[in-house]
């Protein structure tokens, strides 16, 4: 599994834990895991909508929590899903990661999407990203 | 948790010593019986004793009967901090600001309501939207928006949505007023704009709850404030700020984080506790965003409560004011707030951030409606969705908790722990069975807040009775719920 849940981090939110061999990998399994929350059928998610985004961060960390909120924000804002489809890594001149995503997803319907719990936000609360013996782990946990 | 570490103060308090970990400034108090603080995670003993690292912070850090570990703060913590030498904390607030209750009373009886129970909570259900993408009841402009930052309830009131006297039976009178729209951020506005008068999920809930003849432990105090029948009919309304508040609370986690150590040299051992001196521009700045979450919240439960008497004066053919439906109290959760204590002798003015915790004022006391003078302000303390709910009030034993106590039961299972030992589907069913009808806007949601995932309600409100925080006048047990 590229996402598991953590018991012993909280009581009353949610705590995962991720793996992917390279960043972009385990970012995209840390998406996942968030709309897994979200819904429990993200495979019906369309591709209705496509959106490119960009997250520039110099903490692999906060990068990825700048990532999970925006899955969150459109969430609320849009009523949209939205599931990553690419990611491409960068470094600029100082040292700090970019990454450009491709998204898509559509409008949230309740008529096929079985709707499961509405995200609040990406805490700090433990989150950590680094390097593992198999390539990059991440833990977060999302205020439900 | 094991209360082996803990120094045992009398019977439902404990204590670790502020020498117990480096940096502690102040002790860390946990109000608990035996059997409570054997369910309490360890992990909330950590972040309580994190707690008590925060600058400025003033006699204790707190946690609560109903505490547990979240993220940052424990919930059912309280952290009161001097505002001229210490420090806000988004963290101490949560991302659900003013996430809140509000018990509302009719002069209905379950006799009344039984024909009609299953009729009530599918209306209700679709009055009120809950669960995932769930659009509110309106959709505010800029400038109206800016508006109901400034004036919550009252905003409400002001544009047909309940009555002036409502406002008298909230917190702050429903309205905090240093609320400055101009630092809240176009993606809080966004976020929010959709949302106003919507439940949200986890344990968020609507109920229609039932006062039996049997559950009355303080008749005085409970017909002070409105329960006087036998079998009385209740609603509770359990939600927050939705979007536009876990938004505020985002923004400046991420804010006080990249500034806390370069600009004002702090540093916390969880960035959950990332904060900023109060009378700093950051500290000011988010204090006033954060105002304004409270008031959004305030709107959000007053529209909801709207809905709640259109929908019992549909059902009924009756106006709210016949069904006898009135605002009993509503009660903030999350936030922080400048009050007046006593510490050492001389009375001093706080910074009281509760997070999951409630305010609890005693008698006789400014700051609660008139009415309830004599009894004391009404603290809501909502139970799982099978067990009851209690109406409580303060008591003047709060002091040593900055006039705070319990805003609920508190969990005992993990969600993925209770979806384990619950089926959604199957639990709706054997509810129905004892009498609870249900409408959710998720199973695996509904499962997640499955009553055995809680601690034992009572024993919480024994523990909070015993440590004098507050004194129950009446439980209600559920018989329609909402769940988001």
């Amino acid at each position: 599994m590229p996402y598991e849940l953590l018991e012993e981090i909280t009581r009353a939110d949610i705590a995962f834990k991720i793996s992917g061999k390279d960043i972009p990998e385990l970012f995209l399994s840390a998406a996942e895991a968030v709309i897994s929350v979200m819904i429990e059928n993200p495979k019906s998610i369309s591709h209705r909508k496509k959106r490119k985004a960009e997250f520039k961060n110099a903490a692999i960390d906060m990068l990825l929590y700048d990532f999970l909120n925006e899955l969150i924000y459109v969430k609320d804002a849009e009523s949209l899903l939205l599931i990553p489809k690419t990611i491409n890594l960068t470094k600029n001149t100082n040292n700090a990661f970019i990454i450009k995503c491709e998204f898509f997803g559509e409008q949230i319907d309740d008529g096929r999407h079985v709707l499961k719990t509405d995200v609040k936000a990406v805490t700090l609360h433990n989150l950590t990203a680094a390097e593992s013996e198999t390539g990059w782990a991440a833990v977060f946990v999302l205020d439900v | 948790m094991n209360s082996d570490k803990l120094k045992k103060i009398s019977e439902c308090l404990y204590e670790a010593p502020a020498e117990s970990r480096p940096g502690m400034l102040v002790p860390a108090r946990v109000y608990a019986t035996d059997d409570l603080i054997r369910t309490m995670d360890d992990a909330a003993l950590t972040q309580i004793t994190n707690v008590a690292m925060l600058p400025g912070i003033q006699k204790y850090a707190i946690l609560l009967p109903d505490g547990h570990s979240g993220y940052g703060f424990p919930i059912g913590g309280v952290a009161a901090i001097d505002p001229d030498s210490g420090v806000i904390s988004p963290g101490g607030i949560g991302f659900d600001i003013n996430c809140g209750i509000r018990l509302v009373a009719t002069s209905l009886t379950l006799e009344d309501i039984k024909p009609n129970i299953r009729k009530l909570v599918d209306m209700l259900f679709t009055s009120v939207p809950s669960g995932v993408g769930a659009k509110g009841m309106i959709s505010l402009s800029d400038k109206k928006f800016d508006d109901a930052m400034i004036k919550g309830a009252v905003w409400a009131v002001e544009n047909g949505y309940g009555d002036q006297s409502d406002l008298e039976f909230i917190e702050e009178n429903g309205r905090m007023k240093d609320a400055d729209p101009a630092s809240v951020s176009q993606k809080a506005r966004e976020r929010g704009r959709n949302q106003i008068g919507t439940l949200g999920s986890g344990n968020h809930f609507l109920e229609i709850q039932v006062a039996k003849k049997e559950n009355f432990f303080d008749e005085r105090i409970a017909k002070d404030f409105g329960i006087y029948l036998d079998d009385q009919i209740v609603i509770m309304i359990h939600c927050g700020s939705r979007g536009f508040g876990h938004q505020v609370a985002t923004d400046y986690l991420q804010r006080f984080l990249s500034v806390m150590k370069p600009k004002y040299g702090l540093s916390m051992p969880d960035r959950e506790l990332a904060c900023a001196p109060f009378y700093s521009e950051d500290g000011q700045a988010y204090y006033s965003a954060m105002n304004c979450g409270i008031n959004i919240a305030f709107l959000n439960r007053q529209l909801i409560m709207h809905r709640v008497r259109e929908v019992f004066s549909d059902v009924f053919k009756r106006s709210p004011a016949e069904l006898g439906i009135r605002l009993v109290y509503d009660v903030c959760h999350n936030t922080a707030k400048l009050e007046k204590h006593i510490v050492n002798g001389k009375e001093k003015k706080l910074l009281v951030h509760r997070k999951g915790a409630t305010r609890a004022l005693p008698k006789d006391t400014a700051g609660i409606p008139s009415r309830y003078k004599s009894s004391g302000q009404p603290v809501i303390i909502g139970g799982s969705m099978e067990s009851g709910s209690y109406l409580l009030a303060g008591c003047p034993g709060a002091e040593e908790t900055f006039y705070s106590t319990v805003h609920g039961s508190g969990r005992t299972l993990s969600r993925s722990q209770a979806k384990k030992q619950f089926r959604g589907d199957v639990l709706r069913k054997d509810m129905e069975e004892r009498g609870i009808y249900v409408r959710t806007a998720s199973y695996s949601g509904l499962a997640e807040e499955a009553g055995a995932a809680y601690k034992n309600v009572d024993e919480v409100v024994r523990a909070t009775e015993l440590a004098g925080l507050s004194m129950p006048a009446v439980c209600f047990v559920p018989i329609g719920n909402i769940k988001g």
